[in-house]
């Protein structure tokens, strides 16, 4: 279908019929639009989400920078079109098309997806399907089409989709992409890399040889022991890595940073300017996966924070920014950028927003200057009740220094204080669980010293799910019946009106688990939840526990066996061949001092605690 | 409550809003307007208090899906601005589909735009298999009260429930006629009054010549002419 007839059928068929039709009209301020007929090679960034949530991604406004400012590529996007329009497309014969020139996906050299949550893959099958790209690696080396690549945290746990990608590429995407498409293109002048097997493979190899990062699932093959664990993973040729290693961006001071991004017509989830002040924590949180994947820490510049602050606000007119990183409270020079932002953004009403703090006065101290603007909300992580598991999980924060930094909070004029807990962590007992309800209660009561009223606390509750590449990773899921009778115990013993309480979805956690811990026998359990209409598994509105049983049942796999499995230490882990240039060693000893409730500090304080990434420390 | 001491000034911005733009609604416009007010740095006074915002304010909203040729936004300015220079430095800032045709500035009290904008003139084009009959707008324009049922709410808007309710849309409806358009279908023209108590939907005025299903078309393209007050010499 041509761009034009296809844009036409949209305007005078479909857009007219469907909800918030302005998701899939793009024409948005600073978006780029080239000429194809120019280009070598065209990329399309695909997100399987619906457009509010993928326009919030700075991942692929990143991307879409860098490879638009190359004068021989561009890059385009598509979103997952909302079931309403999906359908009206389908009966349409509409392809999935780009935003940019209304051109479908099918007809890119590349489609990247974006795989930020584990359950996002059925929406990657169902946007390939609306593309009408075949869907797995080896249809397309038959029938051809664009290469399919994905990226993004759930690249180092993506065994379960790895059938449906071409590529993953593992780590920062900021050098990888251009590699990447500079490859393609040179291949392209002898090859028929879309619809030659022989040429397509050639280029695959090249890549997984050659450019760091860049896994090509079909070069392994994975064989199973007789218990259902891995056996081992082998390499098809001696020159594509073994295990592959992520890339690294070493300097994110200079790297390209999307200044003029685009600027989504219909309302996005995150709605302001954002500005990466790091990549990377060293705190060394035991459940958190990114804390481990993004190893080491990397700061920006406070003179180039403020200049991309100044630049994006000039270039999109955003009336917040926000300050993103694992943990900005850790950024070094973290009291004189806020104060310098403030000052400077106090004129014309921006506010800022400090997402991530860490628990103690000096952060309200931080937020306050913030809150002259503009009062946003105020939010600690303290994850569990107890001193004992927080050592554990290796966040060392004091009951006390939480209900000092609660009691500043209420006192400085904050009416609502947000915590966020985990249940099922390693080593919970009941007795945690009644501790949390215990330390909510306390940040309530906290207001009581100063205006002898109870203080509002929302609390979001989230289910512990072991992650690929964390000290944790050899722990199974917490057993759904414990998980239920611990929600119930907490929502009995907190009993004030004053307190919120809001608990994720044991359920969909459990499913998380199964697919971030799964391997490659998973392949056919998305295939088929699709065809039983799953989509938006992210969406509590859409996502069917039900339908996720049926499409497990069907395939003969058992998801109880991928949840509550634990690896022994010498087990072959399923992502075993995908490194975040993270030791396995470290992470091991880490389970081990956790066991023990032994604290490993922060090596930027405490000095190298030999985790093998690539660092100045 | 905020700059007593000074002059109130006012740029009032008249803009049309076409193309594929029709498809985001009055709130995602304001959001990109008020966002092009930022972005070119113009001396735009803002609120004070807890959630400071830029003092921006919308004529009467057009609903999604309909285009329109003299829309209306007022901003409230600390200093005067050249009008093209203004003009200008919006239009960069917005994207394809809102053309910024003029700016005027207004020294001292200005009337709101809601107290401004009381008639907008619609034109409504139907696809050539809509069977509209001459006698229907005979009917409709001797009648005093013509009934349609207004859904408000529902999943997309982010409310619970949908609530529908009956209004009376002739009482808004100041002039209705119908052309025969050369190239097949038909054409309607009215004058739809904007009150304080509420106004009409061009298509609810469809819906009650035609049916909900005429009304529902995707082939129907419904464009304001023109807003402006009945009596007033500032019409646009």
């Amino acid at each position: 279908m041509r761009p034009d007839e296809l844009a036409r059928i949209l305007e005078s068929e479909l857009l007219p019929l469907v909800e918030k039709p302005g998701r899939y009209i793009g024409g948005e301020l600073n978006r780029v639009v080239k000429d194809h007929a120019g280009l070598e090679v065209t990329l399309a960034l695909a997100f399987p989400d619906v457009y509010e949530v993928g326009m919030s991604h700075l991942g692929f406004k990143i991307l879409y920078e860098i490879v638009n400012r190359l004068d021989w590529a561009c890059a385009e996007r598509a979103y997952a079109p909302w079931p309403d329009m999906e359908e009206r497309m389908r009966e349409r014969g509409v392809p999935l098309y780009s935003l940019e020139t209304f051109t479908p996906l099918r007809d890119f050299d590349v489609v990247g997806f974006s795989l930020q949550y584990e359950l996002c893959a059925t929406n990657v099958l169902r946007m390939l399907d609306a593309a009408g790209i075949p869907r797995t690696s080896e249809e397309r080396l038959e029938r051809g089409g664009p290469l399919v690549i994905g990226g993004g945290p759930c690249a180092f746990a993506c065994e379960p989709v790895a059938a449906y990608f071409d590529a993953v590429v593992l780590g920062d995407g900021e050098g990888a992409v251009v590699e990447v498409l500079d490859a393609v293109r040179a291949w392209k002048r002898s090859h028929d890399v879309r619809g030659d097997a022989e040429g397509r493979r050639g280029l695959l190899r090249w890549l997984a040889a050659n450019v760091s990062g860049v896994y090509v699932p079909q070069f392994y093959h994975v064989t199973y022991t007789a218990e259902g664990g891995v056996a081992a993973i082998e390499r098809d040729y001696d020159d594509v890595p073994l295990p592959v290693e992520r890339a690294i961006v070493r300097d994110l001071d200079t790297a390209p940073y999307p200044t003029a991004p685009v600027v989504p017509l219909v309302s996005a989830v995150h709605d302001r300017a954002v500005l990466e002040v790091m990549r990377g924590c060293t705190r060394g949180c035991r459940f958190c996966q990114a804390g481990m994947i993004y190893r080491p820490v990397r700061e920006r510049r406070m003179e180039t924070l403020m200049a991309q602050a100044r630049k994006t606000l000039r270039q999109t007119g955003f009336d917040e920014l926000s300050l993103s990183s694992l943990s900005t409270g850790d950024y070094s020079r973290i009291g004189e950028l806020v104060t310098a932002l403030a000052d400077e953004l106090r004129a014309d009403a921006t506010s800022i927003s400090l997402p991530s703090l860490r628990i103690d006065t000096y952060s309200v101290h931080l937020a306050e200057q913030v809150a002259r603007i503009k009062r946003t909300g105020i939010t600690f992580a303290p994850e569990t009740g107890t001193e004992r598991l927080r050592a554990v999980i290796n966040k060392p924060v004091r009951d006390s220094e939480l209900l000092e930094a609660a009691t500043e909070a209420y006192r400085r004029g904050w009416n609502v204080i947000k915590l966020y807990f985990m249940l099922g962590l390693p080593t919970e007992t009941d007795e945690d669980v009644e501790a949390i309800a215990a330390l909510i209660g306390k940040v309530s009561a906290a207001r009581r010293a100063f205006d002898g009223r109870r203080g509002a606390v929302n609390v979001a509750v989230s289910c512990f799910v072991p992650k690929a590449h964390t000290p944790f990773q050899w722990l199974g899921y917490r057993p759904l019946a414990e998980f239920e009778a611990r929600i119930g115990a907490l929502r009995r013993r907190v009993r004030s009106r004053a307190i919120k309480l809001r608990f994720h979805d044991p359920n969909r956690s459990y499913l998380e688990a199964v697919f971030s811990r799964g391997d490659r026998r998973l392949a056919p359990v998305v295939a088929e939840a699709v065809r039983l209409g799953a989509r938006f598994d992210d969406w509590s509105e859409h996502f069917s526990f039900e339908r996720w049983r049926a499409a497990f049942d069907a395939t003969g796999v058992d998801p109880d066996s991928y949840a509550y499995r634990e690896f022994a230490p010498d087990a072959v882990l399923p992502w075993e061949h995908l490194s975040p240039r993270v030791d396995k060693a470290f992470l091991l000893a880490e389970l081990e001092r956790a066991q023990g409730g032994e604290l490993t500090g922060d090596c930027r304080e405490v000095g190298c605690r030999l985790c093998g990434t690539i660092c100045d420390v | 409550m905020t700059h007593q001491e000074t002059e109130t000034i006012t740029a009032r911005v008249q803009y049309a809003k076409r193309g594929r733009l029709r498809f985001i609604g009055h709130l995602d416009t304001a959001r990109l307007i008020v966002r092009a007010v930022r972005a070119a740095r113009l001396p735009a006074r803002t609120t004070r208090g807890h959630s400071p915002h830029l003092e921006v304010s919308f004529g009467p909203p057009l609903a999604l899906g309909h285009t329109g040729d003299s829309e209306f936004f007022d901003v409230r300015l600390t200093e005067p601005v050249a009008p093209d220079a203004m003009r200008a430095a919006l239009q960069a800032r917005l994207p394809e589909g809102i053309e910024v045709r003029a700016v005027e500035l207004i020294m001292g009290k200005a009337e709101s735009l809601g107290v401004r904008l009381d008639r907008a003139d619609y034109s409504v084009r139907l696809p050539a298999e809509t069977a509209l009959e001459r006698a229907a707008v005979e009917r409709f324009l001797s009648s005093d009260e013509v009934v349609v049922v207004r859904t408000r709410g529902g999943r997309e808007s982010g409310r619970e429930k949908r609530r529908e309710k009956a209004v009376n849309v002739r009482q808004w409806v100041e002039r209705l006629e119908v052309f025969d358009e050369a190239g097949g279908g038909m054409r309607l023209e009215m004058t739809i009054r904007i009150t304080p108590q509420g106004s009409a939907n061009p298509l609810e005025v469809l819906e009650a010549l035609a049916g909900a299903d005429a009304a529902r078309q995707p082939g129907v393209r419904v464009h304001r002419i023109r807003l402006y007050h009945a009596e007033g010499p500032r019409s646009s």
